[in-house]
């Protein structure tokens, strides 16, 4: 199960975040729904995984927020809210999924491809910067930036930039 | 139509983010076109997917998630169990139909010795009988594992050995690998670590630590509750990562619980730091404080025998909150808990004092003499009742 787990768990934290607004009781959600996952497979094996533990996911995700809310009407505040449509269940599916698929990998990556990958495109580091930071040269790295530049949006060439600097550097 | 909703989306997530990427070929373009045209929810979804803003949050969320602590948890309570052998499905009726009789006549067999042994699944006045937890966990070392338990003192590698409940590491070891010992639910061990600090590990809780400690600190980080007692070294800070909090020793002793999504130091002796993000604090013996995400440590005086009980074979409890009481039990003794209708465990305390190693029924017993609940267990479940609620015995 691990490596279902290493492929999807930040996903499916991240589909139940975007429900419940909850950091931590996404993570355990999350967690709960793999254990009851590999208790599940073990009398009958789960046809589709992944659809299986993205439902759970959201289920649980949407009875959390149930129960906030129940409390908090109690409490005299108002659920803000209606998240349970379909088209929103779509969308937020394909949200984790264009996220997983975007950043999924970033784990993956050695530490220090990760550091360069955040310097970059979270810190917004200059090539110059960068180069110094991992001790390249500069014109390695515009070298790149032109490759990329002619098929990349602008807003990807910070990201894709990196990605592809690392993998060239690093694989 | 549930499943076809959900192969479209994986496509339309594809199609996206292979947009994002720039790698989107003409076809595909179309595509995405049309289903852009399809509703204007999925237009301003995909406006909101290209915005630099979102595309930076997710990465750092991506980013920030650490997964192998997850993973830590994950693997704490599903580890040790062993796969059920699968039931082939309806073929070979008749071969069923004599084995189900051999195992029947086995059975009547085996009742007349039934009443002289003591069968792990007995009753008792609240249902099942469970057995207490003992020694018993798993090592990960580089590339494999290692199950360790009471029986056998074994060298496990070099400079590694398994004693008496102990995983013993050599002062000389030389192995720099990152090491992890992993104490499943109704499990309890321990570890000697290169530097000499032992570390006592409760039920359902893991330790990853160097095999070696090499730098200016020593760093290791814990899953569930864990007894330190930091073999001394001043010029080396002994420091302990639980979920985001971090206690820091010279060489003293003290406990760790990070069962919940809290986690509290207790100081025996000595003096620790613990710090998070939220901001940090000293202690003295016999004091404790409570880390969670959302505010700040208050320091308290602390029983520090209540919260080192476990490590000594004992369950000891002064107005102990009842969920943390329900938490031990819950991972000494592998059960699920299950609050019934009605009852209320905010605000409940319980007092007393047992040994660990005493099968459930004693500590339930001592419980339900006080009034605070009614207990019945079946199964791996212990359903909690009201004290006078009708629980069905």
């Amino acid at each position: 199960m691990e490596e279902l787990f290493r492929s999807y768990h930040t996903a499916l934290c991240y589909h139940a975040y975007t429900v419940t607004r909850d950091r931590e009781l996404s993570a355990d959600l999350v967690q709960e729904v793999f254990v009851r996952f590999w208790e599940h497979n073990r009398h009958s094996v789960i046809d589709n995984p992944k659809a299986w533990l993205y439902r759970s996911v959201h289920n649980a995700a949407l009875n959390a927020v149930a129960k906030r809310n129940t409390y908090q009407r109690a409490k005299g505040r108002m659920a803000s809210e209606e998240i349970d449509r379909e088209k929103t269940r779509e969308l937020i599916l394909i949200e984790s999924e264009t996220a997983r698929l975007l950043w999924g990998s970033v784990q993956e990556l050695p530490t220090q491809c990760r550091e360069v990958i955040r310097l970059g495109f979270v810190e917004g580091l200059s090539n110059r910067e960068i180069a110094e930071r991992l001790q390249l040269h500069v014109s390695t790295v515009k070298t790149q930036k032109q490759r990329g530049l002619s098929m990349l949006r602008k807003i990807v060439t910070h990201f894709g930039i990196w990605f592809q600097l690392c993998h060239m550097v690093f694989f | 139509m549930q499943e076809d909703f959900r192969d479209r989306s994986y496509r339309m997530a594809d199609l996206v983010a292979r947009f994002i990427r720039g790698t989107l070929s003409a076809e595909e373009s179309v595509e995405l076109d049309a289903w852009l045209e399809e509703d204007p929810k999925n237009r301003e979804f995909f406006e909101k997917i290209n915005d630099p803003q979102w595309q930076k949050r997710s990465f750092e969320f991506f980013d920030d998630m650490d997964e192998n602590g997850a993973w830590d948890a994950v693997s704490v309570r599903v580890e040790e169990e062993k796969p059920e052998p699968k039931v082939s499905g309806g073929k070979n009726r008749k071969k069923f139909y004599i084995v189900a009789t051999i195992l029947f006549a086995l059975l009547v067999i085996g009742v007349g010795f039934w009443t002289n042994r003591k069968d792990p699944v007995e009753k008792s006045a609240f249902g099942q009988e469970i057995a207490p937890g003992f020694a018993h966990a798993v090592l990960f070392l580089s590339g494999r594992k290692v199950a360790v338990s009471l029986d056998g003192s074994e060298p496990i590698e070099d400079g590694v050995a398994s004693r008496n409940g102990w995983v013993v590491y050599a002062s000389d070891n030389r192995d720099t690998g990152e090491h992890k010992l992993v104490v499943p639910d109704k499990g309890t061990y321990a570890v000697v670590l290169q530097d000499g600090t032992k570390v006592w590990l409760n039920a359902g809780s893991s330790l990853r630590y160097p095999s070696r400690f090499t730098g200016p600190d020593r760093v290791v980080e814990l899953v569930g509750e864990g007894f330190f007692a930091v073999a001394k070294d001043a010029a080396h800070p002994f420091r302990v990562l639980c979920q985001g909090t971090e206690t820091e020793a010279v060489g003293t002793a003290f406990n760790v619980n990070g069962y919940r999504n809290e986690v509290t130091t207790t100081l025996v002796e000595g003096r620790v730091k613990v710090g998070s993000a939220m901001g940090k604090t000293y202690l003295s013996p016999g004091q404790s404080a409570t880390f969670n995400s959302r505010s700040l440590p208050p320091t308290a005086q602390a029983d520090t025998v209540l919260a080192t009980g476990w490590k000594n074979g004992n369950f000891v409890f002064l107005h102990t909150d009842f969920q943390e009481v329900m938490d031990q039990l819950s991972h000494w003794y592998g059960v699920e808990i299950d609050y019934q209708k009605g009852f209320r465990p905010e605000g409940l305390s319980f007092t007393g004092e047992l040994p660990r190693n005493e099968p459930i029924s004693k500590l339930l017993s001592l419980m339900e003499m006080t009034g605070i609940a009614s207990f019945r267990v079946a199964g791996n479940t212990l359903s909690i009742y009201t004290a006078t609620g009708d629980t069905g015995r």
